[in-house]
């Protein structure tokens, strides 16, 4: 199968490592095994479905059945006013096509793997960069945007930003973290610590406090889902990459600035949410839906 | 395979007219420490004809691994790290792809590289037949903390490589600054 160089491959991420000389040896004799490109096959790609029964993935759309324009004046009422043929459940597959074939109105909840192609349609090939990752929703960057305020926000780092040294992050006063496998802990910087900490190859934590400084260890951005960092009453936090880039949450009088940071792909977004001020950690780290790993046992393990 | 010394050069795709493809394998040993461990990262940086990366993104690394041709891009990881290199499918505006390992510069003790030893460079084809190996000299390393292993470049229609060997003091940063790359 041919690389495809067509366009920008994002999906790459997924794909980046090739197979292993012990996993192809039994086929290394065969010349035809010996493709070590060709990525893992593709989800069959379902077609366009032709027939309304073809259920082709989640879709929270509003089924589309044929009903009856509602009347302007009485918009709430169009949902009463479907055929009563149409199934009350959860519907959660691909609208369908008005005028189809006879098929059920109402597709039942389905949230099975999409159905193989039929024989005889083309291979997907690999998957491109819309299947597997969205695309990004315009966000300033670090040359664009150097307060997070209210009024703007969020603010998405670049790949290199994204990945070199640590991002360091001055004010914070405690960290919550939550790994890519969902590892979650928190560390005060006073050095008191709950839940678990993230271990990496290179003997440091994924996310900690050095010279009261909290910290991410960007070498291993894979490890890391995301991170809140949580300022002092009234005071500001002040974000820093290697490459010198800044970002500043300026204080707010009465406000506690919180900063979260979410790994998206291969990029890191930072965003502001401020807080009252006098807001318990605790309370923070649960309104933003993190909830503690239970910790080691302290004491070892026992024999 | 023939084994290289600091500033050869091989006429890679002159001796191996068929060569399309070449893995470019980058490996070391870290000295294993109980406390923060050197971190190596390999990188590959696509230069135009000055020198210069001809981008930003053209700095193919772990967390960018692909060029946005898609004619370099990390696949393996045989050695520390790979990258395949489709020759052909190289933009005519890439003169030369350089190969370098950075120390990752974390805050808590990055290192240098003379906690790194046994670093190589080897270029192969797709078959993992091994064409060139350049072993990084060890006993210079004490303040470096980024090494250009070596270098790809185009050379009358073809393609040559040269083993560089040339270390930083000033870590990415400096690697930064030499190939205007905007970290």
């Amino acid at each position: 199968m041919a690389v495809n160089r067509t366009a920008i491959r994002h999906d790459l991420a997924f794909l980046r490592r090739r197979l292993k000389p012990a996993a192809a040896a039994p086929a290394a004799a065969q010349p035809a095994a010996a493709a070590p490109l060709v990525p893992p096959p593709a989800p069959p790609a379902p077609a366009v479905p032709a027939a309304p029964a073809v259920s082709a993935g989640l879709d929270l759309g509003r089924p589309a059945a044929p009903a009856p324009a509602p009347a302007p004046a009485a918009p709430a009422q169009a949902p009463v006013q479907a055929p009563a043929s149409a199934s009350a459940a959860l519907s959660l597959s691909r609208p369908t096509p008005p005028a189809a074939s006879p098929a059920p109105a109402a597709v039942p909840l389905n949230l099975s793997r999409p159905s193989a192609a039929p024989a005889g349609t083309p291979a997907a090939g690999p998957p491109r960069s819309g299947d597997r990752l969205p695309q990004l929703f315009p966000a300033p960057d670090t040359s664009q945007l150097h307060e997070l305020t209210r009024a703007r926000p969020l603010v998405r780092l670049n790949p290199r930003q994204s990945a070199v040294g640590s991002l360091r992050v001055a004010g914070a006063t405690s960290a919550v973290w939550e790994s890519s496998t969902r590892i979650t802990g928190a560390l005060t910087r006073d050095g008191q610590g709950t839940g678990r900490p993230v271990p990496t190859a290179g003997n440091r934590p994924l996310v900690d406090f050095e010279d009261g400084e909290a910290l991410i260890a960007l070498r291993h951005l894979k490890e890391f889902r995301r991170a809140l960092f949580v300022g002092a009453d009234d005071a500001p936090l002040a974000v820093r990459v290697y490459g010198g880039a800044s970002v500043v949450l300026p204080p707010e009088t009465g406000h506690r600035n919180v900063l979260l940071v979410s790994r998206i792909g291969s990029v890191l977004e930072l965003r502001s949410d401020p807080v009252p001020a006098g807001a318990p950690a605790e309370a923070l780290w649960q309104a933003f839906g993190f909830r503690m790993s239970v910790a080691l046992p302290a004491g070892g393990w026992s024999a | 395979m023939a084994s290289m010394v600091a500033g050869a050069n091989a006429a890679l795709t002159a001796e191996n007219p068929q060569l399309a493809t070449v893995v470019v394998g980058l490996g070391w040993s870290v000295i294993p420490s109980r406390g923060p461990q050197t971190e190596p990262v390999a990188a590959a940086i696509l230069c135009d004809s000055s020198g210069r990366a001809v981008s930003d993104e053209h700095m193919v690394f772990f967390n960018q691994i692909a060029s946005p041709d898609g004619s370099v891009q990390f696949l393996g990881d045989e050695d520390q790290e790979q990258i395949d290199v489709d020759l052909p499918g190289v933009p005519e505006a890439v003169a030369k792809i350089t190969f370098i390992v950075y120390i990752d510069p974390d805050l808590r003790g990055p290192g240098t590289f003379a906690s790194v030893r046994d670093a190589y460079i080897r270029l192969a084809d797709p078959q993992n037949r091994e064409l060139l190996r350049f072993e990084i000299p060890s006993g210079t390393a004490q303040n470096i903390n980024a090494m250009v292993f070596g270098e790809l470049y185009r050379h009358s229609g073809g393609w040559k490589f040269r083993a560089v060997g040339q270390g930083y003091t000033t870590g990415l940063r400096g690697v930064a600054d030499d190939f205007r790359i905007a970290l």
